[in-house]
């Protein structure tokens, strides 16, 4: 347009100059360009549009089919350029974000393309349209609003069973044994015999002992438990590195503790600690399932100064005695918090991605200017400190798992929780 | 789309035969090769990603470039008729390198064969009549008073710089 109209006024000045008809006459054709394409352009232009996601909540990698449909609901014919900025963190598969078209009255234009993201809440914001004239002289930019999310949930691996035992348990047959005699299949105890008990039950051994009595062997009862997993978001203890965050391993070991907990059929909470306090109530089943993977797909790490420490944990969130599992780097600070939980009674379990190895893994492979030397002083005197944090919460029967995020989470927690369950039981006793 | 770069090739070498040609019969060989080199600099930067060159600016250069010495062979009594056509087949030029240019910079086209065929149709009544009625001005000759040209210049400017305006500001 600028050229355009710069060489018509070139033309007619140098015409005027020169005294020359000819080159003012050079100027008629251009005139005649510039009056077609104002005559062509859209003078009420009225689109929609409209997106549509094949799945509004995924797991991590899975791709997603996006549709996206501009109509032109004006009375103009409109030649349209169509862009549709993907949301970011998420990255194209195939097929296509932009096109042009030209659309008559109630034409529609219509493209898809999938995409694939990491975990998140990704939103897909407007969608641009240029509109020109047949020529491409006149503009008009047009956003249209056609805003959907979608939600990247972590993936949850599969685990074998997760033993737990909390000093309370719920009153339905479970997995989690129960502290309490009963029916069920491991030995508890002995008891006179009652009226009704079954004779395969009598201890003969035991009553072969006595004249007069009869003994009846108590098995354990096995009920469901109530867990709430609670995750630490906070910036402060949440490492960084230029290879990722470790609180993507937390989120992960969150998903899968609550997959595994939720299909032992116990009930579940979960608490996201961070920038805000997230609160998924407790829950059976599939649905809540989908409720805390939505709120893990959603979480990320956040700085509040009031939540800066665990003290504002709401621990009322879950049942009194039940069973808590912290996921944390854990900070020197929060040893006294967990320390009040297990006071009040809570079965604590800490599963602790290790910050130290974490960025340390980093500093390796990365020439961080450091002296060798020196790094590895630090290094070394981090896991002294963090050492000696975790010794403080297992010498008050707290469950510690220290975990090297290089190891995969399922056989790390196999190994340790059986050795860390051994440890608490020498300790009881 | 290959069609439409034909057409584009086929148009700026009409143009640079007839202007090239015009100059060479007055004798004017420097400013034919004038011609040529910047129907060469057009053409260059036509393909695209050559130096770094944005198409649409090399483009738009290239039409500056052939426009300002059509003139100027006009102003040094070239016939007006092959100059006039030559300025003609360089618009329409210029607007089909800018259609191809819009039209590659997107994935998808929808209906893209519709767009060639009306656009090209639309432009090629254009030119026609942009041509018809520039070499009628060169033709006809009109005796008006200066007040009477003055306020025809005046009006010309007047629309021009509403058209301006208008431009910034959208429908």
């Amino acid at each position: 347009m600028t050229t355009l109209l710069g060489l018509i006024f070139a033309l007619l000045l140098f015409g005027l100059a020169a005294l020359n008809g000819n080159v003012i006459a050079l100027a008629v054709p251009f005139v005649a360009y510039l009056g077609w394409a104002m005559l062509r352009r859209p003078e009420r232009i009225r689109l929609t549009a409209t997106r549509s996601l094949s799945l509004d909540r995924v797991s991590n990698g899975r791709p997603v089919d996006v549709t996206v449909s501009v109509r032109n609901e004006g009375e103009s014919v409109v030649e349209a350029r169509i862009d549709d900025p993907i949301a970011p963190g998420l990255e194209l598969v195939e097929g296509i974000t932009s096109a042009i078209a030209i659309l008559g009255p109630g034409g529609q234009v219509e493209f898809r393309y999938t995409v694939r993201g990491q975990r998140g809440e990704h939103r897909f914001r407007d969608i641009l349209v240029d509109v020109t004239d047949s020529a491409g002289l006149f503009h008009t930019a047009l956003t249209l609003e056609a805003r959907a999310t979608l939600v990247v949930v972590p993936t949850a691996q599969r685990l074998r069973r997760i033993t737990i035992r909390p000093p309370r348990t719920r009153g339905f047959a479970g997995p989690i044994p129960a502290r309490q005699g009963g029916s069920g299949i491991d030995f508890f105890g002995l008891r006179e015999y009652q009226v009704g008990d079954r004779l395969r039950r009598i201890n003969w051994r035991a009553s072969a002992r006595h004249e007069q009595e009869l003994f009846t062997n108590d098995l354990e009862q096995e009920r469901l438990a109530d867990v709430g997993i609670i995750v630490d978001a906070r910036d402060e203890t949440n490492t960084r590195t230029p290879n990722g965050s470790l609180f993507e391993h937390s989120v992960a070991a969150a998903a899968t503790l609550a997959d595994t907990f939720l299909s032992e059929g116990n009930r579940v909470g979960m608490v996201i600690y961070g920038s805000a306090i997230v609160n998924v109530f407790p829950g059976y089943g599939r649905v809540q399932k989908m409720r805390i993977l939505r709120a893990l797909g959603r979480a990320s790490t956040g700085h509040n100064e009031a939540l800066r420490h665990l003290d504002r944990l709401p621990t009322r969130a879950f049942p009194a005695q039940s069973q808590i599992v912290f996921i944390s780097p854990l900070s020197r600070d929060d040893a006294p918090v967990l320390t009040r939980l297990r006071a009040h009674g809570y079965a604590v379990i800490v599963i602790s991605p290790d910050p130290v190895s974490f960025e340390a893994l980093w500093l390796k492979s990365a020439s961080s200017g450091l002296d060798p030397a020196f790094q590895h002083t630090a290094v070394r005197m981090l896991q002294v400190e963090r050492r000696l944090v975790l010794r403080r919460l297992r010498q008050v029967g707290i469950q510690v798992i220290n975990w090297d995020v290089t190891q995969p989470f399922d056989q790390v927690i196999r190994q340790q929780l059986t050795i860390e369950q051994l440890k608490i039981e020498r300790l009881n006793r | 789309m290959n069609h439409l770069s034909t057409l584009t090739r086929a148009s700026l070498a009409g143009a640079l035969i007839v202007l090239a040609g015009a100059y060479a019969l007055m004798g004017g060989w420097a400013f034919a090769g004038a011609v040529i080199a910047v129907g060469a600099l057009w053409a260059f930067g036509m393909q695209r990603r050559a130096i770094g060159l944005r198409a649409p600016s090399a483009v738009s250069v290239g039409l500056a470039g052939l426009i300002l010495l059509a003139a100027f062979g006009l102003a040094q009594g070239l016939p007006a008729a092959p100059v006039l056509l030559a300025g003609v087949l360089a618009l329409a030029a210029w607007d089909m390198a800018r259609l191809l240019h819009r039209l590659q910079s997107v994935e998808h086209i929808e209906n893209r064969d519709l767009i060639i065929r009306q656009h090209v149709t639309q432009l090629a009544g254009v030119c026609a009549t942009g041509l018809l009625i520039a070499l009628a001005a060169s033709i006809i000759r009109l005796d008006l008073s200066f007040a009477a040209v003055f306020a025809l210049g005046l009006v010309a400017l007047w629309a021009l710089a509403r058209l301006s305006r208008n431009r910034f500001s959208g429908p």
